[in-house]
């Protein structure tokens, strides 16, 4: 009785991988198939070498690897209609997510919307689906956990670009968090046990760095480039500010109740609104949005490119807002104001840059300025108004030798 | 030498037959006792054995043994008691198919049948 070398049967077992019998059960049996053929044949005394080619021969040219796929496919005929919802379902979620891309990065509207499904569909719905296919698949418990941890990672990142997208806190957590979880844990595994053959290595090396890059641009995108922290200070400010506009234009409201018909209250609300039209027009040219949502519109929400795009166009469509147009409402508001004892102007005035002076147009207008630093600026200049004009009211109310209750007031405030 | 197509429909009986006369068997096992059995009739290929081994093992109907043969690794497979009762379901249909062909192609029957 003829029995093989260990080395013999290595041999074999190298030929069976080389032929791409991956699946490890198949290739138990196969390979003590091939062995016992081998053993009969050299029983009558022929050579290993000759009885291997002998034996490998009867499988024919491609049987080995025939008989896996029919081994594979008699498996998963379950899971084949699985496979392809898994792959329409990719194929539409990764379309949604390119668009989404394209229009994040020409600015259209509902560039958000298209990413954030595209997202959703890639990572709840297309990954499971594949995970669950693939576990059918593979025997070996730590490419099943590699899977997992892949899943894991996959659905992190989604959610952390989700969460860069909503500007919720934390999303850069997620992101390094995901990285992580796909390039140490997921891609060595993978790429080092679910590929034997030693010619796919590299191009999978290849596959695994392109996946990277493209985890990395999603979140690129996403992020839109604001860092976490220094934004959600900005916002909180800014809200801050928003607050004291509503409260300062109330009181300011409430001020003027008590001088019915006087001019400079009327001047200031059409001022006022001129400004936020300013605003609004401003916003809907560099957000490409609709009126409506542009009057509304945070700087949370916003993209803050640099330059002021769609200033330049907004000057063509509506010409009636530009900086000089608002420079010269200012003024005319500051003197009349003066009229009522306006002491300190409002700063139409040359600002001075760290590369020397700039005029109030140049600097609050010109080409290095954001959205962000215009709305941010508009609104100051809201509240200032809103404040200057409380404090006339009160002064003239005052002067007119209006109610005792009035002076108090003014007496206690200052 | 029986064509592919006759082999493939009874493969999955034949099988189950096997197992359930000689309990535990290997692949290699399987197809030297059927062409035993049957003077070389009937020869099993790897090909299309092992799939349906696999097949049979995913649906519960057999188990596997792993037993080390030096640096090899030999696979018992063995029938299961849902394997037992499919196979016994199996062997009865096939016999009574057998014998409803052999009344249809006897011709003598009544069937016009040329």
């Amino acid at each position: 009785m003829v029995s093989l070398s260990d080395n013999q049967i290595d041999t074999i077992h190298d030929l069976l991988l080389g032929r791409g019998i991956t699946l490890d059960s198949l290739r138990f049996d196969l390979l003590d198939h091939v062995c016992c053929m081998v053993e009969e044949k050299m029983e009558t005394g022929v050579n290993f070498q000759l009885a291997l080619k002998d034996s490998i021969q009867q499988f024919g040219e491609d049987g080995l690897h025939k008989t896996q796929e029919a081994t594979l496919s008699l498996l998963n005929s379950k899971s084949i209609i699985m496979k392809k919802i898994s792959a329409v379902l990719g194929i539409i979620s990764s379309v949604l997510a390119c668009a989404g891309g394209l229009f994040k990065i020409m600015h259209w509207p509902g560039a958000n919307v298209l990413l954030l499904s595209g997202i959703v569909g890639i990572v709840f719905l297309y990954l499971p689906m594949l995970i669950i296919v693939k576990f059918r698949e593979t025997e070996s418990t730590l490419l099943k956990f590699s899977y997992v941890a892949g899943l894991f990672g996959a659905m992190v990142n989604g959610l952390g670009a989700l969460f860069k997208l909503m500007h919720f806190p934390g999303a850069n957590f997620l992101i390094i968090t995901s990285l992580l979880i796909i390039g140490l844990i997921f891609m060595p595994i993978y790429f080092t046990h679910a590929v034997r053959l030693a010619e796919n290595k590299l191009s999978n090396l290849a596959f695994a760095g392109v996946l990277l890059v493209a985890l990395f641009l999603l979140y690129g995108l996403t992020g839109a480039g604001n860092s976490s922290t220094m934004s959600d200070s900005v916002y909180v400010m800014h809200q801050n500010l928003m607050d004291e506009i509503d409260r300062a234009q109330t009181e300011r409201k409430e001020a003027f109740a008590g001088l019915p018909g006087n001019d400079l209250s009327l001047k200031t609300e059409k001022l006022l609104d001129y400004i936020s039209g300013f605003r609004t027009h401003a916003i809907m040219m560099s957000q490409n949005v609709p009126e409506e949502e542009a009057r509304d519109m945070n700087i949370r929400n916003m993209y803050w490119g640099t330059g002021i795009k769609g200033l330049h166009r907004m000057l063509d469509e509506h010409p009636q807002y530009n900086p000089g147009t608002l420079r010269k409402r200012l003024q005319n508001w500051q003197a009349q104001a003066a009229e009522y004892g306006l002491a300190n102007q409002l700063c139409c005035e040359p600002v001075q840059g760290p590369e020397g002076e700039l005029s109030w147009e140049e600097a609050h207008f010109g080409h290095s300025c954001t959205i962000l630093s215009l709305v941010s600026f508009l609104d100051q200049l809201q509240l200032e108004i809103n404040q200057k004009s409380l404090h006339l009211a009160w002064q003239i109310r005052y002067q007119k030798g209006a109610s005792q209750t009035a002076s108090d007031t003014i007496v206690q405030a200052s | 030498m029986y064509s592919n197509e006759l082999i493939k429909g009874t493969l999955k009986t034949i099988v189950l037959k096997l197992l359930s006369e000689n309990g535990k068997m290997y692949g290699y096992e399987m197809t030297q006792k059927v062409k035993e059995l049957t003077d070389g009739k009937i020869i099993i290929t790897e090909g299309a054995l092992y799939p349906l081994l696999h097949k049979l093992e995913a649906d519960g109907l057999l188990i596997t043994e792993k037993v080390p043969i030096g640096k090899r690794v030999r696979k018992y497979y063995s029938l299961t008691d849902q394997g037992s009762s499919s196979a016994s379901e199996k062997i009865a249909e096939f016999l009574d198919y057998m014998k409803t062909m052999k009344f249809i192609l006897q011709g003598d029957n009544g069937l016009a049948l040329g």
